[in-house]
């Protein structure tokens, strides 16, 4: 075990025992939103900041995800619900969102990937706001509400939330470290060395897009479960700059930027949560002092040094 | 109303909407469509101006020609101090300078919202009412932003394409070493295009502002509807912003009034997609190879 997976396991096991040791309403509240936006925040690094696709349309399969598994726990009993002490129909619905997330946003990324740069921006920001737009005519300003009437417990969701960070740091861990990771990042670094050395690019930004999807879905669903509303805000610009201001802070291309972005911007934010105004500004403020000053990042020094010890 | 008489006056709407969407597309034109910078916080200072307007005029009482000329010279200034001290920084990147714009627009966003309160606020026209002309009704304040529109237009392009300084902001865009070496200053001709860019979108702002109203966030509607049109008229050319805006003008009454009014945003995503999917150089434009 090197030192950086002692780090990992030491942090894992201390936010373990947070509720059991450190329990405050508010401190469990802004830990939720850290574990949603954690893995928003990985999403949206694992498509740009690992293959190089800007894309600022995260939201769609984000907002998406969180209305079907809203759909699912409201409206639609889940045949399969077991009694575990913490219901799995959530868990299914959850699973379900992100899967219905991934099926929506694959069948848009083959058009989608024939446009690439300033023209991939604009229509990836303009899908999140076509359905934004549809789903208000279906359900109105509101949205769903009541949707987590199934999970009650919020210690309950901290550990879900908790281990599914884990869950999704972890296969994007493993994702990146295969030829399949190796591929994305030839990608990002040359789309044309890529492919004339036999790698088929077409195949592996789908293949990016779909597992981006896929993990902005559970992000989606789980803050749906949190607020306990799927609402047509979530596709909206704003939780887009949240993300990826997170990422941007953190350090772009990194497991580790993510994580800590989404740490020290929820915190900041989860203190200022009673003017909203606020929070956008020091987000905005955040993310132009980062990119014109620290490119990659607040975490870029530390993992340098990391980088230079193992060498 | 008889079916022609409709139709003419669809025609007419459609024709004076579309000279507001040309205004609010041709300084994003300028400075994505040839200088090629995506500047994501267009819509932002598009709102921006229309604050300045608001504060010159309601706030300090100023005569609304007089505000409209003190909100274009103040968002000249911002637009200026933009590109010199946040987008140039980041110049060679253009992620960087996406993400930046966007931040950008975020801020500036947040700080109307602080100063200004996040409610609506009524802005007064420079002219009111509407003539009617053969049982046609022409909207004032529309046909005016429609003859400004076309008169900015026409003025534009003859400065970018008749002018030294025209030829100079091309030639930044073409290559910005090559302008280095005709001794021509790329960070002031940067400076220049934002601020004239911005300017635009101030102007934008002066003449729509009355007819829509005015909010924090309104910028990023005319944001989208300006890229439909810059797309929609080719990359790059001015003049085909102007016509594109013109034919956006008539898609878009013609869908307010055959499918109802809340069709007409999701229409301009849709059209937008479909245009970038489909012709991304444009209906009217050529295809150009970008190395």
């Amino acid at each position: 075990m090197n030192s950086r997976q002692a780090i990992a396991v030491v942090l894992s096991a201390i936010f373990f025992t947070i509720p059991v040791i450190a329990y405050s309403i508010l401190l469990i509240n802004v830990l939720i939103l850290f574990f949603a936006f954690a893995i928003f925040a990985a999403s949206w690094d694992l498509i740009f900041g690992y293959t190089g696709q800007l894309t600022l349309g995260q939201t769609f399969p984000y907002g998406l995800s969180g209305f079907v598994s809203a759909l699912l726990v409201t409206n639609y009993p889940v045949p399969w619900k077991i009694n575990l002490g913490f219901n799995i129909s959530p868990i299914a619905a959850l699973l379900i969102g992100a899967l219905a997330a991934t099926l929506a946003s694959s069948v848009l990324a083959f058009p989608a990937l024939r446009v690439k740069g300033n023209s991939l921006v604009i229509v990836s920001v303009a899908t999140p706001l076509i359905v934004q737009q549809l789903f208000i005519k279906i359900w109105g300003e509101e949205g769903i509400p009541q949707v987590s009437h199934l999970v009650q417990d919020t210690v309950q969701l901290y550990y879900f939330g908790l281990v599914l960070t884990i869950l999704v740091y972890l296969s994007l861990y493993w994702i990146l470290r295969t030829s399949i990771g190796l591929r994305f990042r030839a990608i990002r670094e040359d789309e044309l060395a890529a492919q004339t050395s036999g790698i088929n690019i077409v195949r592996y930004k789908f293949l990016a897009y779909s597992i981006s999807s896929f993990y902005a879905g559970l992000a989606g669903s789980y803050f749906t479960f949190f607020t306990s509303h799927a609402d047509p805000t979530m596709f909206s610009l704003s939780v887009m700059f949240q993300g990826a201001s997170m990422v941007l802070v953190g350090g772009l291309g990194t497991l580790v930027g993510p994580l800590v972005g989404a740490f020290l911007l929820t915190f900041a934010s989860g203190y200022l949560e009673y003017v909203s105004t606020y929070r956008l500004l020091l987000y905005a403020a955040a993310v132009i002092i980062i990119i014109m000053f620290l490119p990659k990042g607040l975490m870029h020094p530390f993992l340098e040094r990391f980088r230079r010890k193992a060498v | 109303m008889t079916d022609l008489a409709l139709i003419a006056q669809l025609i007419v709407n459609g024709l004076m909407a579309g000279g507001t969407y040309a205004i609010l597309a041709i300084g994003l034109s300028l400075i994505f469509g040839v200088m090629n910078v995506l500047n994501v916080s267009y819509g932002a200072l598009y709102a921006l101006g229309g604050y300045f307007g608001y504060t010159f005029s309601v706030l300090l009482g100023q005569p609304p020609l007089a505000s409209l000329f003190l909100a274009m010279i103040a968002s000249f200034g911002i637009g200026v101090l933009i590109e010199r001290f946040a987008i140039e920084r980041v110049k060679g990147n253009v992620n960087s300078v996406i993400l930046l714009t966007f931040g950008l627009a975020i801020l500036i966003e947040q700080l109307i919202t602080l100063i200004y309160s996040g409610s609506y606020q009524a802005v007064p026209g420079i002219i009111q009412g509407a003539i009617v002309i053969g049982g046609i009704t022409v909207n004032l304040p529309r046909f005016m932003a429609f003859v400004v529109s076309v008169a900015l237009s026409l003025l534009l392009i003859v400065f970018v394409y008749r002018t030294k300084i025209g030829s100079a902001i091309r030639v930044v865009a073409f290559d910005q070493e090559l302008a280095l070496l005709r001794g021509i200053s790329v960070r002031r001709i940067s400076m220049l295009t934002l601020g004239i860019s911005s300017m635009l979108a101030a102007t934008a702002a002066a003449l729509l502002a009355p007819l829509l109203s005015l909010y924090p966030a309104v910028g990023w509607n005319p944001l989208l509807i300006a890229f439909v049109v810059v797309v929609l008229g080719g990359m790059g050319s001015l003049g085909g912003t102007v016509i594109a805006g013109v034919i956006y003008g008539l898609v878009d009454v013609f869908t307010g009034f055959y499918l109802g009014s809340e069709w007409r945003q999701i229409t301009v995503l849709l059209v937008i997609v479909a245009v970038l999917l489909l012709r991304p150089q444009g209906i009217l434009g050529k295809v150009v190879e970008r190395v």
